[in-house]
């Protein structure tokens, strides 16, 4: 029964039920979209520690502080589990295929600070997390952590041509692996054991032809904390010590190194979730005056229904449910376009993330995307239609229109030159204008929102 | 046969108040309405004609005074008693129709239907033969009411009104916005209708019409001027038509 009239509602109104929908499958795309990026990279680092058994913290120092760092960290009660890393540090201009001496074909060379590891000797923590590894042997080979993937757009099996110490190196990608700070912006790459050691060897050398006894080979100290630590706390005492006791060196903590690698992705979150609520609020702002001028233009309908014996609550339900299923709908709708979405999206955030996010479905974000856009349609739908209850079908049969509606008579025909038509057309224009006034509104926002969009997209995604 | 009242007014008084001035459109009206006659009340234009039915059928509360309707005191219900009175015990048939334009005409039936909670199906094989009855064919069943022509419309707002076998059906000018033809068949369905039991208060102001009630009830100035009982109508009746002339003659008509 009510349905019916839901229906006969939305043919009533359905060009502007149209532009409604259509306003809002775009606020719930940014919306959905938005949480999800928010929760899922929220959740994402956390459960990724877990999973790769990832540093709570790492401490970079020196060989020749070793014996103090061992004594330190073994006193330190808040420490549960450690793993010491031995690495070599270098330089590595890195030549993609095609490159060519001065060359701005955009395949310019690349400076990374490359943290070398031996592939294979590896503990418990921080180990690297492979996602992808060739099945061939290679002479020479280098994993690279996923982000580097993206960073540097290459496959598995590519040459990896570079520059190390003014050497010419050709290696082969066998391998991706993830691990959360040392597979990010602490760039480490696993090398084979015999290049490792050629090199250990080298710096080793060097160092005693320098006979510089404050120097030493690089050292990462992969920390596990006892349960209930903070890493920020206990990042913070370790450096503290590491002063008092003139040991050179820093710590790098998980909190650190997410809200770090978080920040790019909350900042997207929060401007898709911001324009989201904007549209959605003025929309819901016309939708009521909408509502406001569909009663009045319904007058005698509704005064009909009321004469057959609708009560006020049954027609104001079938307008709120008229609005309230629009919005449920553009929320299907929107949310299977986030969804949709996602594939292509995702990628472009792993510069930022230094992880690949593989999202599933989130029924947080759903629930309070629902609920913030049907909810708000709802009240919406349940406010605009409340001069329903104070209509009264006689007034509303008699004199239709006029009865409710006391519009100040702009132009009077009678005092206004000029041909009827264009009289007409222009009285309805000014009686329209509250409407016009908030259409336009509207499109103001829409577009400066999809402008500022792309051009953010732009700058932050493609020409980073 | 002693006829039973439906509906009772006891010192009905309606005013308005424009502009701060109370106007009292119908005054301190004592009336019966019988069960199974074909009322009419008739009286020039602004007599209040309209602003009576509307308070008999409950869609209007009384400004003084009593209604009564099958024995049931409905001057003090609120609009959603009313409204849900309105459901069982009248059905509406307007000068503008107002059928609802987005809905099928077999829709707007159904929708005042559905209001009484009756079996759908029933409901539905009930409305079919309501059509059948009134003369409209199953082709302009699903049309849209502005597909219709003035005439079929009315029939179908008549067809509405009856869906709810309503203990009365109130009818204020039924006939002012059609052609004579249309009015005609319009006309030919109320009195069948009221035929087979149905009774009806009409409001008009032409004599046409008013020749289909049994009872003529002449208002003027928001009182009870006269009235003249016609009995049943029998159609090209020479003497029933002199009888109505001759009394609205008397009123001043
Ligand atoms: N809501 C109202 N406010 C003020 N005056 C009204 C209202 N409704 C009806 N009237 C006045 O009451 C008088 C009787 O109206 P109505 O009952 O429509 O007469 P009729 O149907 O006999 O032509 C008219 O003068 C009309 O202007
Ligand atoms: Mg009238």
């Amino acid at each position: 029964m009510i349905i019916r009239l839901v229906k006969s509602n939305i043919r009533n109104d359905f060009g502007q039920i149209i532009s409604y929908f259509l306003i809002l499958i775009l606020s719930v795309w940014m919306l959905h979209t938005g949480l999800m990026i928010l929760f899922g990279y929220g959740r994402l680092y956390a459960e990724k520690q877990v999973e790769l058994n990832g540093s709570d913290l790492v401490i970079r120092t020196l060989s020749d502080s070793a014996q103090e760092m061992a004594q330190l960290l073994r006193a330190d009660t808040s420490i549960r589990d450690y793993e010491r890393y031995e690495i070599v540090n270098k330089e590595v201009t890195y030549r993609p295929d095609g490159y060519e001496e001065g060359s701005k074909n955009g395949y310019a060379e690349r400076e990374l600070n490359v943290l070398f590891e031996p592939y294979g000797e590896w503990g418990e923590i921080e180990a690297p997390g492979f996602v992808e590894q060739s099945a061939e042997e290679y002479d020479n080979p280098i994993y690279l952590s996923l982000y580097e993937k993206t960073n540097l757009g290459v496959e598995l099996g590519d040459t990896f041509h570079c520059q190390i110490s003014g050497k010419e190196y050709s290696f082969t990608i066998a391998g991706f692996f993830e691990q959360i700070i040392t597979g990010g912006m602490m760039e480490v790459a696993f090398v084979s054991p015999e290049q490792y050691n050629e090199w250990r060897e080298k710096l080793i050398k060097d160092m005693g032809n320098m006979g510089d006894m404050e120097y030493g080979i690089p050292y990462l100290y992969c920390v596990r904390l006892a349960g209930g630590e903070n890493d920020a706390a206990a990042g913070g005492e370790l450096m503290t010590e590491l002063g008092n006791r003139g040991i050179m060196g820093y710590v790098v903590t998980h909190s650190m190194t997410v809200s770090q690698y978080s920040y790019m992705q909350n900042i997207i979150a929060a401007i898709l979730s911001a324009f989201a609520l904007v549209i959605t609020g003025v929309s819901l702002i016309i939708i009521y005056f909408k509502i406001s001028n569909s009663i009045e233009q319904n007058i005698t309908n509704i005064g009909a229904l009321k004469a057959l014996g609708y009560t006020s609550a049954q027609i104001r339900l079938s307008m709120v449910l008229e609005f309230t299923l629009t919005a449920a709908v553009a929320c299907a709708a929107g949310v299977g376009i986030s969804y949709g979405t996602l594939p292509f999206l995702e990628p472009r955030l792993r510069h930022f993330a230094y992880m690949v996010w593989d999202y599933r479905f989130d029924p947080t974000a759903l629930f309070l995307t629902v609920v913030l856009i049907v909810g708000a349609a709802m009240l919406v739908s349940f406010f605009g239609t409340k001069s329903i209850v104070a209509l009264d079908p006689v007034q509303a049969l008699r004199f239709g229109l006029r009865a409710h509606s006391f519009r100040k008579n702009h132009f009077p025909i009678e005092a206004t030159g000029g041909s009827l038509t264009w009289l007409l057309a222009l009285k309805a224009s000014v009686q329209n204008r509250k409407q016009n006034i908030m259409l336009v509104g509207l499109m103001l926002v829409v577009g400066f929102v999809s402008t500022f969009s792309v051009f953010l997209g732009y700058n932050t995604i493609y020409k980073k | 046969m002693p006829e039973k009242s439906m509906i009772k007014t006891e010192k009905l008084c309606k005013s308005f108040s424009v502009g701060g001035v109370q106007q009292h459109i119908i005054k301190n009206l004592d009336l019966d309405i019988y069960e199974g006659d074909f009322t009419v009340i008739m009286g020039s234009s602004g007599a209040g004609k309209s602003t009576l039915l509307y308070a008999l059928s409950g869609m209007d509360r009384a400004s003084l005074g009593r209604i009564l309707f099958c024995d049931k005191d409905i001057t003090h219900f609120t609009s959603d008693q009313l409204a849900i009175f309105r459901r069982r015990h009248c059905g509406f048939v307007f000068q503008q129709i107002h059928l609802i334009e987005t809905m099928s005409v077999m829709d707007n039936v159904l929708s005042a239907g559905m209001l009484t909670g009756q079996n759908k199906k029933r409901l539905v094989q009930n409305a079919k033969q309501l059509f059948e009855q009134v003369g409209i064919h199953e082709t302009l069943w699903r049309k849209f009411p502005n597909q219709l022509s003035g005439g079929e419309a009315q029939r179908a707002g008549i067809v509405r009104a009856l869906i709810n076998s309503p203990d009365m059906v109130f009818a204020d000018e039924p006939t002012g916005a059609l052609n004579s033809a249309s009015s005609d068949a319009v006309l030919n369905v109320l009195t069948q209708v009221n035929r087979s039991g149905q009774s009806i208060v009409m409001v008009t102001h032409d004599m046409k019409s008013a020749r289909r009630g049994n009872r003529i009830i002449y208002l003027k100035d928001g009182s009870i001027c006269g009235e003249c009982d016609l009995g049943s109508y029998v159609s090209g009746d020479r003497e029933r038509h002199e009888k109505l002339q001759d009394f609205l003659h008397r009123m001043g008509w």
